[in-house]
């Protein structure tokens, strides 16, 4: 099963990203990112074992959860200068705030390639079709 | 969908979707277009995005759209719209305060333009300008890459949040007039640092004096037509003459605070009983505490993007100066700058422009003249073009021309606002698969433009094809009287980020 791909916007850059749970959806997601902070970061034999990352966030709704999981991620990779992987992770719903922790590790960049601004709230709707979890992300870049 | 027939013709350049089209709507929607350029806007969410912003809190008269408008986020670009700053907060009340909203300013805050002016015609540096663009190029860092010039300590980078450009010209970076000829003088003087996230610090520590990439650029262009020889006088501007323009805003600092105060926005909006289509659109009342706490954040992002092109200008001065060694023309002077992502209290009113440039008349910002006194000019237009009106930076697509206007008294009836660029037609994605780096390279070389850009899929990316026609754009808000041509530049070189 395909991770992401790349649809068309007039301005920013628009993908739909796929994932069997929550969890894949995610990481999809920020694999999505990395390539395109960076395609040829993960090919690098550099990744830094020893300095992972965990994030743990709460978020008013799902789709809330994810721009906040991939905002922490973006500001850290700008100021790491690195791209990120999820290693594993844990989504859940305690009294209505929705939970997301993960692992991540990370990636040197001498360079990005794009300079993603923003992760945007247009036209992100998470739902399950089909038994596969998917939605559109809009990256202001 | 919105269609041709929802739009009211109010006259050959200005269309309006009557606050009837859907019952969330608190004002019409406004569209400045030819009957021709109206066609592009239908192809995509635009006119859907403009609808949404009628819905805001507070919003008065209408929301607008500029003639380079396109889809956006939450906003479209080219999106304008105030909102009543005096309102009193009410809490829990149905009856809406204005609003604030960052997703209505833009990620990228007080992105904007400066021109700069030298004292030599475009055939006195014909022969230097291919050394000119490397220069610049090697002396401007993109700020995508490792070792960067400058990293700034937490507490040097607050001195700039809340001085702003003043904070370089004190340190050395530029002279006293870059000041004068700037939008508020290049310093926003609410910002409070405090109000900054240390994430959005960080983000921007070693980002002063950087590019970036996407449709930022530096050009150094030539004055090819004067429309107006009084305001071409009055602005220091001359045919043939050499300029500089510089594209760019407040790098990831203004991203990461904008991220970080629509997150806070979502959270509050339940409490002031705020409900909106868009989530991208989140908001509170100006005169709540969230608000006060965005629209400091904000200054320092504007302070930021402004501290940012002065130091691009100092770079560009340095690379002039080294390329004219000894030929007594290193002279550069700022004719202006403007942001086009903002929201400023004007008149009363906090004025939201996304991808639109302020256009101040002379008059404008203050109260209606009477008989006996001549306008009183807005404090914020420099002494010295206070009969003419504020210079309108517009610039073009790559490769193609790009625009200085003067605001004109008719700009009221878009809150003063003109257009932002050439506003694009076809996505990124579509550019790269269709269109190729190296031909269009081509293309330019063979119009004797220079191109210094590492790389050729952003060249791809910003190809003139894949905006609208900046020509027809201009002659929009000239022809409605938003602002009036004064000069029409072309490009020589064009060096981009990455």
């Amino acid at each position: 099963m395909k991770k992401y791909e790349i649809l068309p916007h007039p301005a920013e850059l628009r993908l739909r990203i796929y994932g069997k749970t929550i969890e894949e959806l995610f990481s999809s997601a920020t694999e999505a990112m990395a390539q395109i902070l960076s395609p040829t970061a993960m090919k690098s034999e550099l990744r830094i074992k020893n300095l992972e990352l965990r994030i743990k966030l709460k978020s008013i709704d799902i789709n809330s959860l994810l721009v906040d999981f991939l905002s922490e991620i973006l500001a850290k990779s700008q100021i790491n200068k690195c791209v990120y992987l999820v290693v594993s992770s844990k989504y859940k719903v305690v009294r209505e705030k929705h939970e997301f922790q993960a692992e991540l590790t990370k990636y040197p960049v001498e360079k990005f390639d794009e300079d993603i601004k923003a992760i945007t709230y247009e036209d992100l709707d998470i739902k399950k079709i089909k038994g596969i979890w998917l939605t559109n992300l809009v990256f202001d870049i | 969908m919105i269609a041709k027939n929802n739009l009211i013709k109010i006259s050959d350049y200005l269309w309006e979707i009557p606050k009837t089209f859907r019952s969330d709507m608190r004002v019409p929607a406004r569209i400045y277009a030819s009957e021709k350029m109206l066609e592009s806007v239908f192809k995509d969410k635009s006119l859907e995005q403009l609808v949404n912003l009628t819905t805001l809190p507070g919003i008065e008269k209408y929301a607008l759209v500029m003639p380079d408008v396109h889809e956006g986020y939450g906003s479209p670009i080219g999106g304008v719209f105030a909102t009543r700053a005096s309102d009193p907060l009410r809490q829990g009340s149905s009856e809406a305060s204005g609003i604030i909203s960052p997703g209505a300013v833009g990620y990228d805050i007080n992105c904007g333009v400066r021109l700069l002016k030298s004292d030599v015609s475009a055939d006195e540096i014909k022969n230097r300008l291919d050394d000119l663009a490397t220069e610049i190029q090697r002396n401007v860092p993109s700020g995508l890459g490792r070792g960067r010039k400058i990293k700034l300590s937490v507490n040097e980078l607050d001195k700039i949040l809340e001085n702003g450009a003043q904070e370089l010209i004190k340190q050395g970076y530029g002279k006293k007039e870059d000041m004068e000829n700037c939008e508020a003088n290049g310093r926003l003087e609410w910002a409070d640092a405090n109000e900054v996230s240390d994430t959005a610090k960080n983000r921007g520590r070693d980002q002063v004096g950087t590019l970036g990439s996407g449709n930022h650029f530096l050009e150094i262009q030539k004055v090819e037509e004067i429309f107006d020889e009084n305001a071409a006088k009055i602005f220091g501007l001359f045919k043939n003459q050499a300029v500089v323009m510089i594209h760019t805003g407040s790098r990831g600092l203004g991203h990461q605070i904008a991220t970080d105060y629509i997150r806070l926005m979502l959270q509050v909006m339940p409490k002031y009983n705020i409900h909106l289509p868009d989530k991208e659109l989140a908001c509170a009342p100006f005169n709540s505490p969230e608000g006060q706490k965005f629209f400091k954040a904000m200054a320092c992002g504007a302070n930021f993007a402004w501290a940012n092109r002065q130091m691009i200008t100092h770079y560009i001065r340095e690379s002039w100066k080294k390329v004219f060694l000894n030929e007594n023309n290193e002279n550069l002077e700022v004719l202006y700058d403007v942001a086009h992502n903002i929201a400023k209290l004007e008149d009363g009113l906090l004025v939201h422009r996304k991808g639109a440039t302020r256009a101040f008349p002379p008059s404008a910002g203050r109260s209606e003249p009477t008989a006996r006194q001549s306008p009183p000019s807005h404090p914020e237009i420099p002494k010295k073009y206070k009969e003419i009106g504020q210079p309108v930076i517009i610039p073009g697509s790559m490769g193609t021309a790009s625009y200085i206007l003067h605001g004109t008294e008719k700009g009221k009836e878009a809150f003063y606002s003109s257009c932002h660029g050439a506003g694009r037609t076809m996505s990124r994605h579509q550019a790269l698969k269709t269109l190729k780096g190296q031909e269009i390279i081509k293309n330019l070389e063979n119009k004797n433009i220079i191109v210094k850009c590492y790389s050729i899929r952003g060249i791809a990316e910003e190809a003139p094809q894949a905006y609208k026609d900046i020509d027809e754009v201009v002659e929009i808000v000239h022809q409605a009287n938003l602002s009036k041509k004064v000069a029409r530049l072309v490009p020589l070189a064009v060096i981009k980020g990455e």
